[in-house]
């Protein structure tokens, strides 16, 4: 699943300290295979540059109410296929137990590795540092709106997902709908996922193919984002209507992303749906 | 209700094709576009019945963008032979987001329309 390491040719190793991430556990009582599967699904930005935002979205379906026990273990950590072969991984009963050997993999602490029985404890990871997470290398390297579909899914924005199903599927039974341009999607789906803290937009596909989200803010106003397919998003907002009828703020333009961004600092929605 | 997308342009576009309700001279606003879907199916337009019409005023869109953005857009009577109402909002191209909101912006409830007969 961390192919994603490799792609990151002379990077640097880093520790990244989880130590203290107790708001975290992962359930004993899962069976290994799920367990692995679990950790393949969820810990695939493991070298994201903020690994406290990954790890929460990571989390984000997972129902931990619904689990008696938990325990105090966090390990953000699967090889890559070209991890040194003198290490070993191993599903084990209670998670997934690592069994290294440091001397060989010095990225890698050994301290603090076996804790709690079963359950090993990993405090440092090892991982490549890359300025772009890997949901971001993933959608980069997205061909077709089926695999950015596929990236929304994989981090939990089902809503989004399932309405560019449907823009492609207006799109396949219609012949005069316009083409959805996969750049534009690719940097929606770059904004939406960087910018998970907003709620769902609209998402329309514009005559010329562009990508557009539009937000409803507060007491009818209006944000409205266009991608183009270069690095540029272009963009314009209404405030909401005031109770003593002032006048309702604007802003346009067309600008890379964190120029628009401070530029729509005012008007940006906020809240998951 | 439409977002902004219904009122982009593609780069190639003159205008945004519209069409002049008042041409029918038919009083209601519903019977205006009961004769528009007819006129769009006899030109193979495919209507969604998921799909809207949104009536705007022209007085209304005019002083909006103007006053918001400067923007002077003409509301021009442009038939075609198999479309006599059409006509076209000038004035705004392909960049013109800004325009496109501000007509958004002016879109009610009240005055959208749902199409009917159409599939799904």
């Amino acid at each position: 699943m961390f192919e994603s390491y490799s792609e990151y040719p002379g990077s640097q190793a880093e520790g990244l300290t989880l130590r203290g991430r107790n708001d975290l556990s992962f359930p004993e009582r899962r069976e290994p295979e799920e367990v692995a599967s679990l950790f393949k699904r969820y810990f695939v930005d493991l070298f994201a540059s903020n690994p406290r935002r990954v790890l929460d979205d990571g989390f984000w379906d997972v129902d931990w109410a619904s689990f008696s026990h938990g325990v105090n273990f966090f390990a953000s950590f699967w090889p890559p296929d070209n991890f040194p072969a003198s290490s070993r991984i191993e599903p084990e009963s209670a998670g997934i137990r690592i069994l290294l050997r440091g001397e060989i993999c010095p990225e890698i602490s050994t301290e603090d590795l076996e804790r709690e029985g079963l359950v090993y404890r990993v405090t440092t990871a090892l991982t490549s540092v890359s300025p772009l997470p890997a949901w971001q290398a993933r959608v980069q390297t997205a061909d077709t709106p089926e695999q950015i579909v596929a990236i929304f899914r994989l981090f939990g924005l089902r809503g989004i997902a399932d309405r560019v199903l449907d823009l492609i599927a207006i799109e396949n039974q219609d012949p005069e709908e316009p083409t959805m341009d996969v750049t534009s999607l690719r940097n929606m789906a770059l904004f939406l996922m960087g910018e998970r803290h907003m709620p769902n937009p609209q998402i329309a596909v514009c005559p010329s193919g562009l990508v557009l989200c539009e937000w409803e803010l507060p007491h009818n106003g209006i944000l409205a984002i266009e991608f183009l397919s270069s690095d540029l998003i272009r963009f314009a907002a209404i405030s909401g209507s005031t109770e003593d009828g002032g006048v309702r703020k604007r802003v346009n333009g067309t600008l890379p992303k964190k120029d628009a961004m401070a530029a729509l600092q005012s008007f940006l929605p906020d809240g998951r749906t | 209700m439409p977002t902004a997308a219904a009122f982009r342009l593609r780069e190639q576009d003159q205008c945004l094709s519209v069409n002049w309700l008042e041409y029918f001279d038919v009083g209601e606003v519903g019977l205006a576009i009961e004769q528009i879907q007819e006129i769009f199916r006899r030109k193979n337009f495919r209507l969604k019945r998921t799909g809207l019409f949104a009536v705007l005023g022209v007085g209304a869109a005019k002083k909006a963008v103007g006053e918001a953005l400067g923007i002077l857009l003409s509301i021009d009577h442009c038939p075609e032979c198999d479309d006599p109402s059409h006509a076209g909002i000038f004035g705004y191209g392909s960049e013109g987001l800004a325009v496109s909101v501000e007509l958004k912006a002016l879109v009610t409830a009240n005055e959208t329309f749902r199409i009917s007969n159409g599939p799904d």
